[in-house]
């Protein structure tokens, strides 16, 4: 699965080259183009260029830190890129790629990454400089851990499980004459779905289905979240397409959250979207765990959804 | 370059305001352009040819508006309540402003401190007025102060033995600065310039001028928070005055393009231009609304460390001043290879 690929590479937001490279690899077979856009959000298409488009757009990054002092004694301050729980964070072990450290708080009162360091065993800031530096990414070296009932669990795996069903989704897609398929993988989802708009922009799709993963038991269309509210009939076709699955597909309301679909909505003069959930537990931890059946059912509900809209 | 950044400075450019400062740019700019004109926003968006076409297009971005009050209410003893413009209201009592077109006079006063709950520490607009010296709602009205923008009443001050420089609206003036000196000057590349309005309000002009220019690559201006006090070590200073321009790799609203904050630091480094980061992750700028407009932007930032921003005494290093524009002047000339 192209899953466990995933989660062994070091991908955060901003710096997805390694996802990218991965997907591009799978996907290279059944693609018409792949390429990056100047925000490094990785697009591929299937089907002519031109023709009315139906998008996927599926998270690609997880969280992590970024490097912003190196202190006298060689200790590392860091900032989160996206949003992870920093009790989680505490005490793991993280990575620049090369070398290995461990985040450790300042103190046992410390309750945010400000008030934590990563401590590489440097002896001081110029033996820090010759290895790290200010605006480098620091990822969690946390490896994923297979649970019992097909259960997965590790860094990003809410993000990631989405990636898995775009790819699958892109795999099975039946190519038609009519129409053309793009399937999004977000590079800067973490961080406030900052690279969402530009990317939907770029294709101007006329439908969409975002994959985006919840604290939940059960797979779901989302209807609505606190700036969304998705395409009645588009949720409808979800619907339908879970049922030719034979897949229970719940409705979703989110009452204080924003996810990215909304972004992806009103790009130019509005886009049909809809929105399908991913389940996932511990969300915002280090430990985010998946239901690889779940991941199976999402993509099969998108491939039914695309190959019927 | 002082000179310059001293008159842009001693023009008042409250966000929605800032007809003047685009003006008086037009007017220091247009024999120098082949093209000029103001948006329907506002904003200042001017194209010089240079010796060559570079491969991407390329805009440089610099905020013309300030920080500063909005007259909302005048009390029936001609007192005047306001709202705050991208300020933050504990820098305020005692102030001296000058409101509107007409400059009128006023001083920003507060409740004693031991009537407000929670004493100083707990300070608000709505503590707060401006006394501009009349009795009666009437007298002000008459004045015609409400709905208008006041400033702090500049001093621009090159102090500390040359050193450093003291003024209002360093937060973005030396950025409009820096790019008049550039289009005064000749060339190297192709290059569009947007001196945008709105910036406190919210990336305002930047949308529009990133949607009408639609860039590849976008350079943005700036001034940062440069916390450099004697309260203040190691990451906590966020940046130092004198130690250079400020090339940032994320702020609060944007992560910035990875190749583009190496390429440039490199590049500085090269050329003997001393250039640091910032150590905390806040604030933001232009580049948040450039990047993600359209079908996404490069973008990398060059700033003036300043202390004390969003006051009307902002502190920046002359030597950092002339090294951004030192900076400015090296990414023409290396557009090519920053691409």
């Amino acid at each position: 699965m192209i899953l466990e690929s995933l989660l062994k590479v070091n991908t955060a937001s901003g710096s997805t080259e390694k996802a990218n490279e991965i997907i591009k690899k799978e996907l290279s077979g059944v693609a018409d183009d792949i390429y990056t856009d100047n925000l490094g959000n990785l697009i591929v298409r299937i089907g002519d260029e031109g023709k009315p488009a139906t998008t996927v757009f599926a998270p690609a990054d997880k969280p992590a830190l970024i490097v912003t002092y190196i202190e006298e004694n060689g200790c590392i301050r860091v900032h989160p890129l996206g949003s992870v729980d920093f009790r989680s964070a505490c005490y793991s072990p993280v990575t620049n790629g090369t070398l290995s450290g461990i985040l450790y708080p300042d103190s046992a009162e410390a309750d945010k990454f400000s008030a934590s360091h990563a401590d590489f065993g440097f002896c001081d800031a110029k033996e820090a400089r010759s290895c790290i530096c200010e605006g480098d990414v620091l990822f969690f070296e946390n490896p994923p851990v297979s649970l019992q009932n097909g259960l997965v669990s590790g860094v990003g795996l809410s993000s990631l499980g989405c990636a898995q069903a775009c790819c699958i989704a892109a795999k099975n897609v039946v190519k038609d004459n009519n129409k053309c398929f793009y399937f999004v993988f977000i590079c800067e989802d973490s961080l406030q779905h900052r690279s969402v708009s530009p990317a939907a922009f770029g294709i101007n799709p006329v439908i969409a289905v975002c994959l985006e993963a919840y604290e939940g038991k059960n797979i779901a269309a989302k209807v609505a979240d606190k700036s969304f509210v998705a395409t009645p009939q588009m949720t409808q076709k979800l619907i339908e397409s879970a049922q030719k699955c034979q897949i229970e597909l719940k409705k979703h309301v989110f009452s204080d959250e924003n996810g990215y679909a909304s972004r992806v909505q009103s790009v130019f003069n509005g886009v049909k979207t809809a929105s399908l959930l991913l389940p996932a537990k511990h969300s915002g931890s280090l430990c985010e765990t998946v239901n690889k059946s779940d991941i199976e059912a999402l993509s099969a509900i998108t491939v039914q959804f695309l190959n019927n809209i | 370059m002082i000179e310059i950044l001293n008159r842009l400075c001693d023009i008042n450019g409250v966000s929605g305001f800032e007809k003047d400062v685009a003006l008086f740019i037009c007017e220091k700019i247009k024999d120098n352009c082949d093209s000029l004109y103001i948006s329907s926003l506002g904003n200042v968006i001017a194209f010089k040819k240079g010796a060559k076409t570079p491969l991407k297009k390329i805009m440089y971005c610099a905020h013309m508006d300030e920080v500063g009050l909005m007259i909302r209410h005048i009390n029936s003893d001609g007192t005047l309540l306001f709202e705050e413009v991208g300020i933050m209201p504990e820098v305020l009592p005692s102030k001296h402003v000058l409101i509107g077109k007409n400059k009128i006079h006023g001083v920003i006063c507060s409740k004693p401190v031991h009537l407000i709950k929670d004493g100083a520490n707990n300070i608000s607009a709505d503590d707060m007025y401006i006394d501009i010296g009349t009795y009666s709602k009437e007298e002000s009205e008459n004045l015609g102060v409400y709905a208008q923008y006041a400033t702090f009443e500049n001093d621009f001050t090159v102090f500390g033995g040359g050193k450093m420089v003291r003024s209002k609206a360093l937060d973005d003036r030396v950025g409009c600065a820096v790019m008049i000196d550039m289009i005064n000057t000749d060339l190297e590349y192709d290059s569009y310039f947007a001196f945008t309005v709105g910036e406190e309000l919210g990336g305002l002009g930047a949308t529009q001028a990133a949607r009408e220019i639609n860039p590849d690559i976008a350079v943005i201006f700036e001034s940062t928070t440069a916390s450099d006090l004697p309260c203040n070590n190691g990451a906590e200073q966020v940046c130092i005055c004198g130690n250079g321009p400020v090339v940032p790799f994320m702020d609060g609203g944007t992560l910035y393009d990875k190749e583009l904050y190496k390429k440039i630091r490199s590049l500085a480094e090269k050329e003997n231009i001393k250039t640091q980061t910032k150590t905390k992750i806040a604030g933001g700028t232009d580049a948040a609304y450039i990047q993600r407009s359209m079908s996404g932007v490069r973008v990398c930032a060059v700033s003036l460390a300043c202390r004390y921003i969003h006051t009307g005494s902002c502190v920046g290093a002359v030597s950092d001043i002339e090294q951004l524009c030192a900076l400015a002047h090296t990414i023409d000339k290396n557009l090519d290879k920053l691409i």
